[in-house]
């Protein structure tokens, strides 16, 4: 797919062509002037026609919202986009379009009933053809059936879809914000193939990703930033390095420490004798064909953090699902405290926050009672709930008007401490917690993350993210789960653990003796396992 | 010349603002379509008006027919709009409506008059209206079956059903249950007095009010109790707004679906009930005469708001009523009232969606549109 | 909170919608007599309403300025059709007909409350003093386009029939004995059990089961499609198929149905009239009135092209014998389906028999539905 040439071939450019588009000072601010969150501080970056270029970052690191003054979605308080030299300012992402600058965001915005060519229709404008849309496809290389309809696409195709949905408007930037979240490791080559070759058309590329491993084939140049700040700009591959890249610096570079959670409050394995089991799994197997996960077999003590880790798409929602009680397993059982769970005996915190978690039309009050209502009484304890969610409010400093504000019009950050307040608001032996950062700032992450290890110092706690960093970080124990099964559990604590986690969530076998904490990614000398077909 | 466009973007208003916004454009856009109704009809627009108006307020007895006619639309706007607070689309309130009708014409021609005593009033009445309600209910079962095991579209499988009360009530009627002394006409016989509902006023002659329209009032309240105030209520509006969030806490969502179809159902029944315990006293030829259907209307004009149905009821019935006077009055045909109502639910659609969302006119300034230039 | 904003909204608007009406428009000071029609459907329906409206513009035109006309259309629910008829009465009309069946029990009612007002109800058998009924004997004209038919030697006829009520069922029983006499006549071979084979609609109109009726009748092989639905969707049916076609009520041929060989029509307007004179005149009784050829309230459509001059010419002497008065469409004998007699040689059914009929006559095949 990705033709013979060797990705690091175009990293340096025959001639300093001047950058397709620049950033100068881009500064953004989130809540009032003091106080708040500076999201972006002052950040510069030149994306180049023809290059990959990787932005890296931990979550809340402010890539997104970096991306989003790019695409036009937020202004910037300050500073200056430059479209080949000359100043651009964008209102709407419609304008952004029409400037060639497109985005694909983490979620898809597509229209599930119907076709991928009307979809595409809908995005370029004109009518709706599938053989123009095929022919389109075919010119770019993306494998896409434009007559089948979105729902019945998978992730990868999806994807596709949304990406040629830039490419019909004629887009010379593209962003991708974390695209390989969404994707099965044989469809992440894949992608990167696809890339390449927009690239190699004379396209900017732009790859945000807090996943550094993956970036290793595929980037020609690297833009790091930390807490809003542009550390590393335009780094360009140093051939001398076996990956191109000098992975262990860029990974000090994002997380601004040697190796994730060393420091901080992350937990220690408990001593096993001291502890009381809480959540004991055997043999869980999820619904499906084939099932989303299967034979995972797992204790979780009081006081004891696991995290459970993985592609999306690799089994995790289910197992958290499982776990939380909101799904039955086809096989196996979990149980707490010897227990079946149920909503007394688990607290969870589930990855979809609006709509899931929360019903955002609804009061606080009304959705501190949706998981603390239990089943007494036929009246609705409006009182009670109130009380309860100005409690929840103000044990984590949510920041809302009181227990009558509307869930929708909360921050995705403060709604997620007010799900977390209700939830430890249950005193569960067990909580269980999904995604618990995605999407938040620097300050709502640190603060979640706060939260997350208090609730530890009383229950068992099982946390379920894509994010191996935030899983380093918090857990004492960290399970990759790689196409429903437990592929390896890692302790943060030996060396080479992140190198570890990397590679067992990308479905590389699993070299227990691993040498001492050298820089790590996809071994050259294994091509076939998880790389280009 | 810079180009303007129409932008469309949500409206941040409060919920109060964006009732009143809602209502007002409502009404305005209602009134602006009808009267182009009217300019289409070639009469003067003011003196249309007028005649609606007087024909609907004019008269004590006027007044007290759009009580006559706001007391099944209550019962059926409420059916539909509890099942829209779920998210579901009770389309079928007529034939519920009729099987409402039927059931408690069963217990008043009967049961009520069997035996070798008739049953008393205080005995046959509530009996004929629990009938009515069960019956209701029962024609909305099993759609709400089908929705909840099978996700099956409520809306076709309540529609179609419709279509099936109407025709068996008419095999009812032109069958089994014709009045044996109509000398071949199709049409029960007259319901006895004892399941009939009582009126308001029975010494004023042709003043058709029955205490129907008290029992629509305090199911409305009911209704609203019990969707505020109830755990279940509180469980079926979680379900209503985020059928995930449901999910999460753990609530039985197709037992709850099923309870509120059939709720509705009963609600609609119970409508059927009144128009014939209480207007028409026989089951015959155009006893559903789209009052099932007309709920939609009086649901989406009080904005799905339980305690506003009543409201938007008598609004809806004052147009009926008042619209007689456009055809005796003015000539206009038959169908200005269908149009109008048509008018009413257009506006209050669109009345809706204005006050969800804002539509400026915006010129694209200078720099984007060089921006544009430049880009391609 | 929201609520009350909503009512208070609703009142102030209640109360503008009150202050926007002004005094009723006065009265006009003539003696004009003020009539006013109920109507069941609109008055485009090309079938029982228009023949009604055509009725009412017929009375117009003969009474001129004596009278003032009102009319109110798609009054189909005996709820609404109640509080029509009252508003009349209330608004001091001085005669009001209702048109169709279903509003007989509301009439009935509001008639007990203005006992000066006049009432005249169509098709119905209640009456009042100030409350008299009125029908056509339709079955006159259905007699004679039975009898155009089988001289003509159509002897398989397929009727698309409508609801199983009384005046549907005389209609046929009529046609078919005009059909058998038409085919004795032009001494046509036919099966005497089954000259006409009756499929329901029940319904008085529905457009696409008419024409679907239609077509299976045609396909059966029947020589004539009998419509008696309200609109002529039988007969174009009929006309596409290649089929003659008698219509019913209005004039088939009028809305498209060129094939029509005839239509049998509802001739309100000297029955309107004559109602009205006599209110004018002070002679108003409550009659049950129920005339045919002789008082001009049924006609035949003018015949299609397809008829011989022949047969017309036979067919409208016995038209011009019943305009006389003689009524020969249910002399006796007449045996029912089963062979049992019902009407003796030299009888005539009685009205109130007419008027219940739940019977057909020998020579149709099909029977009431239950």
């Amino acid at each position: 797919m990705s033709g013979g040439r060797s990705p690091g071939a175009n990293a340096a450019p025959m001639a300093p062509a001047p950058p397709v588009l620049s950033c100068r000072g881009l500064t953004k601010r989130f809540g009032g002037p003091e106080g708040g969150v500076l999201a972006n501080d002052g950040v510069d970056l030149d994306l180049f026609a023809g290059r990959v270029h990787a932005l890296l970052g931990e979550n809340g690191a402010g890539k997104s919202t970096l991306m989003s003054m790019l695409s036009g979605a937020f202004r910037p308080d300050a500073g200056a986009l430059l479209l080949r030299g000359e100043p651009l300012v964008l209102r709407s992402p419609a304008a952004a379009m029409r400037a060639g600058i497109g985005m694909v965001h983490q979620r898809f915005a597509l229209v599930e009933a119907l076709t991928g060519a009307e979809n595409l229709a809908l995005a370029a404008g004109g009518a709706p053809s599938p053989r123009a849309a095929a022919e389109l496809a075919e010119a770019f290389g993306l494998l896409l059936d434009p007559k089948r309809r979105v729902s019945e696409l998978s992730m990868g195709e999806r994807q596709r879809l949304e990406i040629l949905k830039l490419l019909a408007c004629d887009a010379r930037i593209l962003i991708l914000d974390e695209p390989t979240s969404v994707l099965a490791p044989a469809e992440i080559s894949g992608l990167y193939g696809t890339l390449r070759r927009l690239a190699d058309q004379g396209r900017a590329v732009v790859l945000v990703t807090h996943k550094l491993p993956e970036i290793a084939d595929v980037a020609d140049e690297v833009s790091v930033l930390r807490r809003g700040r542009m550390l590393a700009r335009n780094m360009p591959r140093s051939q001398g390095l076996p990956t191109g890249w000098d992975l262990a610096g860029l990974s000090r570079l994002m997380v601004g420490r040697e190796l994730p959670g060393a420091s901080s409050g992350r937990q220690r394995r408990p001593g096993a004798s001291a502890r009381e089991t809480v959540l004991r799994v055997r043999g869980l197997c999820g619904q499906g064909q084939p099932p989303a996960f299967a034979d995972v077999h797992f204790e979780v003590a009081r006081g004891e953090v696991l995290a459970v880790v993985g592609v999306a798409g690799n089994g995790q929602e289910a197992l958290a699902a499982v776990l939380g009680g909101t799904k039955r397993p086809a096989r196996g059982t979990a149980t707490v405290l010897g227990r079946e769970a149920d909503q007394a005996l688990v607290a969870y915190v589930p990855e979809d926050r609006h709509g899931t978690a929360t019903v955002p039309g609804m009061t606080l009050a009304e959705n501190l009672l949706l998981s603390t209502t239990g089943s007494r009484g036929a009246y609705l304890q409006g009182g009670a709930g109130s009380r309860a969610a100005r409690a929840a409010i103000a044990a984590l400093g949510v920041v809302a008007s009181g227990p009558q504000a509307l869930a929708r019009d909360l921050s995705g950050g403060n709604l997620q401490k007010f799900i977390l307040a209700r939830e430890l608001s249950k005193s569960a032996p067990l909580l269980v917690v999904e995604q618990p950062t995605q999407g938040l700032d620097v300050l709502a992450v640190s603060e979640v993350h706060a939260a997350i290890r208090r609730a530890a110092e009383e229950s068992a706690v099982v946390l379920v993210t894509g994010d191996p960093a935030e899983a380093l970080a918090l857990a004492g124990r960290v399970a990759v789960l790689f196409r429903g099964r437990v592929a390896g559990v890692v302790d943060p604590g030996e060396a080479g653990a992140f190198a570890r986690v990397g590679r067992l969530m990308a479905g590389l076998s699993d070299p227990a003796a691993e040498g001492p904490a050298g820089p790590v990614g996809v071994p050259g000398g294994k091509p076939g396992a998880g790389g280009r077909p | 010349m810079r180009p303007v466009r129409l932008v469309l973007e949500p409206r941040q208003a409060s919920g109060a603002w964006r009732a009143a916004i809602s209502l007002l454009s409502a009404l305005a856009l209602a009134g602006l379509l009808g009267s182009l109704v009217f300019a289409l009809a070639g009469v003067d627009v003011g003196a249309a008006w007028r005649a609606l108006a007087q024909g609907a307020f004019g008269s004590s007895y006027s007044l007290g027919e759009i009580l006559v006619k706001a007391a099944p639309l209550i019962l059926t706007g409420l059916a539909v709009a509890l099942c829209c607070r779920l998210n579901l689309w009770n389309v079928g309130a007529e034939g519920q409506f009729v099987l409402g009708a039927l059931a408690a014409g069963y217990v008043g021609l009967f049961l009520a008059p069997a035996g070798a005593q008739p049953w008393p009033a205080h005995f046959a009445l509530p009996l004929a209206l629990a009938a009515a309600a069960l019956g209701g209910g029962a024609w909305a079962l099993a759609p709400a079956l089908l929705k909840a095991r099978l996700g099956v579209s409520e809306i076709l499988s309540t529609l179609l059903l419709n279509y099936v009360a109407v025709l068996f009530m008419e095999h009812l009627f032109y069958g089994p249950w014709r009045d044996p002394a109509g000398q071949g006409f199709p049409g029960t016989a007259e319901l006895p007095e004892a399941v009939r509902l009582p009126l308001v006023m029975p010494w004023l002659p042709g003043a058709r009010v029955h205490w129907g329209l008290a029992l629509a009032l305090a199911l409305a309240l009911a209704l609203w109790f019990l969707l505020a105030r109830t755990r279940w209520g509180f469980r079926a509006r979680v379900l209503g707004q985020s059928p995930r969030a449901a999910a999460y806490a753990g609530f039985h969502s197709a037992r709850i679906t099923v309870t509120a179809l059939c709720l509705s159902g009963a609600l609609a029944g119970l409508a059927g009930a009144g128009e014939l315990l209480g207007v028409q006293h026989r089951i015959q030829d155009g006893l559903a005469s789209g009052l099932g259907f007309a709920g939609i209307v009086v649901a989406f004009l009080a904005r799905l708001n339980l305690l506003a149905v009543p409201l938007a009821a008598l609004f809806l019935g004052a147009l009926l009523v008042g619209a007689d006077q456009l055809q005796t009055g003015l000539r206009l045909p038959g169908a200005a009232a269908l149009a109008l109502e048509a008018a009413l639910l257009f506006g209050a659609l669109l009345g809706e969606f204005l006050a969800a969302n804002r539509i400026r006119l915006v010129r694209a300034p200078a720099g984007e549109a060089g921006e544009a230039r430049h880009a391609s | 909170m929201r609520l009350k904003r909503f009512s208070a909204l609703s009142l102030v608007l209640l109360s503008l919608c009150l202050l926007a009406v002004g005094a009723p428009p006065a009265q006009a000071a003539a003696k004009k007599v003020r009539v006013a029609f109920v109507l069941l459907e609109s008055i485009n329906d090309q079938g029982w309403t228009t023949a009604h409206h055509d009725g009412i513009e017929y009375m117009k035109k003969q009474l001129g300025d004596k009278v003032e006309v009102s009319f109110t259309e798609n009054a189909l629910s005996p709820a609404d059709a109640e509080r029509v008829i009252r508003n009349y009465a209330r608004q001091g009309y001085d005669l009001v007909f209702g048109t169709t069946f279903t509003h007989m029990e509301p009439m009935f009612k509001v008639a007990g409350e203005f006992p000066q007002v006049k009432f005249m109800h169509c098709s119905g058998f209640k009456t009042r003093p100030n409350m008299g009924t009125y029908m056509v004997r339709i079955e006159q004209g259905e007699y004679l386009a039975g009898y155009l038919a089988g001289l003509m030697g159509y002897r398989n006829v397929g009727t698309v029939a409508t609801q199983p009520i009384p005046e549907v069922v005389r209609g046929i029983n009529a046609f078919t004995l005009g059909l058998v006499r038409g085919l004795t006549e032009s001494k046509t071979s036919f099966d005497a059990g089954k000259v006409n084979t009756i499929v329901w609609l029940k319904s008085w109109r529905d457009a696409v089961n008419e024409t679907t009726l239609a077509e299976v009748l045609a396909a059966k092989k029947h020589d004539l499609i009998r419509q008696m639905a309200d609109t002529a969707d039988s007969s174009k049916a009929a006309c596409m198929k290649g089929v003659a076609a008698v219509g019913y009520g209005t004039d088939a041929a009028k809305y498209g149905a060129s094939c029509a060989l005839t239509s049998t029509t509802f001739v309100w307007g000297p029955v309107y009239a004559g109602i009205v004179n006599r209110v004018i005149a002070g002679t108003w009784k409550n009659d049950e009135l129920f005339t045919g050829f002789e008082g001009g309230g049924v006609g035949l459509a003018p015949f299609g092209k397809a008829v011989p001059k022949a047969v017309a010419g036979k067919v409208l002497a016995l038209k011009a014998r019943m305009a006389k008065g003689e009524d020969m469409s249910f002399a006796g004998p007449i045996a029912d389906q089963a062979g049992v007699l019902r009407v003796k040689k030299g009888d005539k059914a009685s009205d109130k028999e007419l008027l219940s009929m739940r019977w057909f006559v020998k020579g149709v095949s099909g029977s009431l539905p239950e």
